[in-house]
């Protein structure tokens, strides 16, 4: 990168400082983007808020050589970042900054800019390999929540019983029964199976819901597959007592006891009572 | 040199492979497979179901003509007979049903009340332990993750005898079931029941012989603090397995 022309002025190591760790850090996001950066900029958002994203370098820029890495800030906001300290604590959630800034904290978490290509943030952001299973570490925070969640299953439960026994409405019951069942499925996957933890990156380099990548589609199959075609099959039976159309199945005539003394043939039946009334 | 290896590197490096161990990732496909799976089962059951301009699912059915004398008879579905009905009263004669005729039951002419032969209360019992074993299995993966071993093998214990609990419920509810006549090939609805909950059992069972497994490498000493993956994708199976039995529970039984 140095034997690239620089522009603007070439800020004093002092004046912003990253750490080790958050070198390395940015080093592995830089190498992994796919866009073209080459530089992490530190950047103010229209609300003065501060952070990190991966840019490409522009010609107003002031350069903070951080060894392989080439930090930049556009030349009006230099100033403001004089004393900066960047650094990454993984168990703090990523990329912290540090410093005296106007109008803002003297500490910084990095939230920023989450509309903006090629941010650099958040725990998700780590581009390790283990990506996604720092979610469960924190295995005391979780134990609360994991009995929150049983409860509210077991709860779920007693009123899907109640639903299934009290309710007369079969339409009403069997809504009330699947967005029940659907409730508690999601519960389980949510924070049993950990999906919730999943961190919802908007980083590029991230590994972005790879789960969700996975799940998504044969949950929406699995839904096409039982919810559309039920209309068009239900049309021969229970759709019409379920939506109060009138049902295909053929009515009997009104009137005395449609069952067959011993001795009359099952078969024709139906036909002998139509015979009867065409008579009549 | 250097600078144009890094350039390579950069283009190549993220698509290398995804960002996860190879382990989790194939219980993740696996699982997104078993929803299709499942998916089928529920589907052509829903399906039966809907279609049937009828759904018989009792074995054993009461019939009110409509002016409320009481008629009871007993309807298998493998019969091809009529139903035959004795009316409470007396000296009143025999009836009998035809098998289509009582699809047609719901016109007015007479009624029929269906009596379930499944057993609501033990199922929701049922329901509650695997929910409960689901919780005991995230407590076991919690546990080693902070480093509890004896944590571990106390949760994972509880989960597996947990899961046999339920899969031994369950097989007492199906010799009840097939002593009482309702056989697989007593009805759609019987068939449909005893391939899905069965389906069902079957993973069960295989997950408690899958966390016996796991259970024996915790003694071996196998997992630490840093390396437990294989009691999360164990646990991963499980819950699966829990979600599946929350969804069955509700359309098999409940609806």
């Amino acid at each position: 990168m140095s034997d690239m022309p620089q522009a603007g002025t070439t800020g004093s190591d002092d004046w912003l400082v990253l750490t080790a760790e958050a070198r390395t850090k940015a080093a592995e996001f830089l190498k992994a983007d796919q866009q073209g950066c080459d530089v992490v900029r530190i950047k103010f958002d229209e609300h003065g808020k501060i952070g990190l994203v991966l840019d490409r370098r522009a010609p107003d820029d002031r350069i903070f050589a951080q060894g392989s890495v080439t930090v930049v800030v556009s030349g009006a906001s230099a100033d403001a970042v004089k004393g900066l300290k960047v650094d990454f604590k993984p168990d703090q959630g990523g990329f912290s900054l540090e410093g005296t800034f106007p109008g803002q904290d003297p500490k910084v978490g990095l939230a920023a800019f989450e509309k903006e290509k090629g941010a650099v943030a958040a725990p998700a952001a780590a581009p390790a390999a283990h990506a996604g299973e720092h979610d469960a570490h924190a295995g005391p925070d979780h134990t609360k929540e994991y009995l929150q969640v049983f409860g509210a299953l077991i709860v779920l439960t007693a009123i899907e019983l109640a639903v299934a026994y009290v309710i007369q409405n079969k339409a009403v019951m069997i809504l009330g029964l699947v967005v029940l069942a659907l409730v508690k499925a999601a519960l389980v996957g949510l924070f049993f199976m950990h999906l919730k933890y999943e961190h919802a990156s908007w980083v590029p380099t991230s590994r972005i819901k790879w789960k969700y990548i996975i799940l998504v589609p044969p949950v929406i199959l699995a839904c096409v597959l039982v919810f559309l075609l039920m209309p068009d099959v239900g049309n021969t039976g229970m759709y019409g007592v379920l939506f109060g159309e009138p049902s295909t199945v053929n009515q009997s005539p009104a009137g005395g006891v449609d069952v067959i003394r011993e001795g009359e043939g099952g078969g024709e039946h139906k036909g002998g009572a139509e015979h009867k009334e065409e008579h009549k | 040199m250097s600078h144009a290896a890094a350039v390579h590197e950069t283009k190549v490096e993220p698509n290398e492979g995804p960002p996860i161990t190879p382990g989790k990732l194939a219980m993740w496909l696996f699982l997104a497979t078993e929803i299709m799976f499942f998916t089928g089962l529920i589907g052509s059951y829903v399906v039966l179901r809907i279609g049937s301009k009828k759904w018989v699912t009792p074995y054993t059915v009461e019939v009110r003509k409509t002016n409320g004398d009481k008629v009871e008879g007993e309807s298998r579905d493998d019969s091809k007979d009529p139903l035959v009905l004795t009316s409470q009263i007396e000296g009143e004669p025999e009836i009998r049903v035809p098998r289509a005729e009582i699809a047609k039951a719901a016109d007015g002419s007479f009624e029929i009340e269906h009596r379930d032969p499944l057993n609501i209360p033990l199922t929701a019992a049922n329901t509650f332990f695997l929910i409960c074993s689901s919780v005991t299995m995230v407590m076991a993966l919690a546990a080693i993750q902070r480093g509890d071993r004896a944590g571990l093998h106390k949760f994972l214990w509880a989960t597996i005898l947990i899961g046999a609990l339920f899969v031994s419920i369950q097989v007492y509810e199906y010799r009840k079931l097939i002593h009482e006549g309702f056989v697989p090939a007593a009805s759609i609805f019987a068939s449909c029941f005893y391939v899905m909950t069965g389906c069902h059992g079957a993973h069960v069972s295989g997950g408690v012989i899958y966390l016996t497994g796991i259970q024996i490498a915790a003694y071996r000493g196998k997992f630490s603090k840093t390396e437990n993956t294989t009691v999360e994708l164990a646990g991963l199976y499980w819950h699966f397995v829990d979600l599946v039995w929350i969804i069955l529970f509700t359309v098999v039984y409940l609806i």
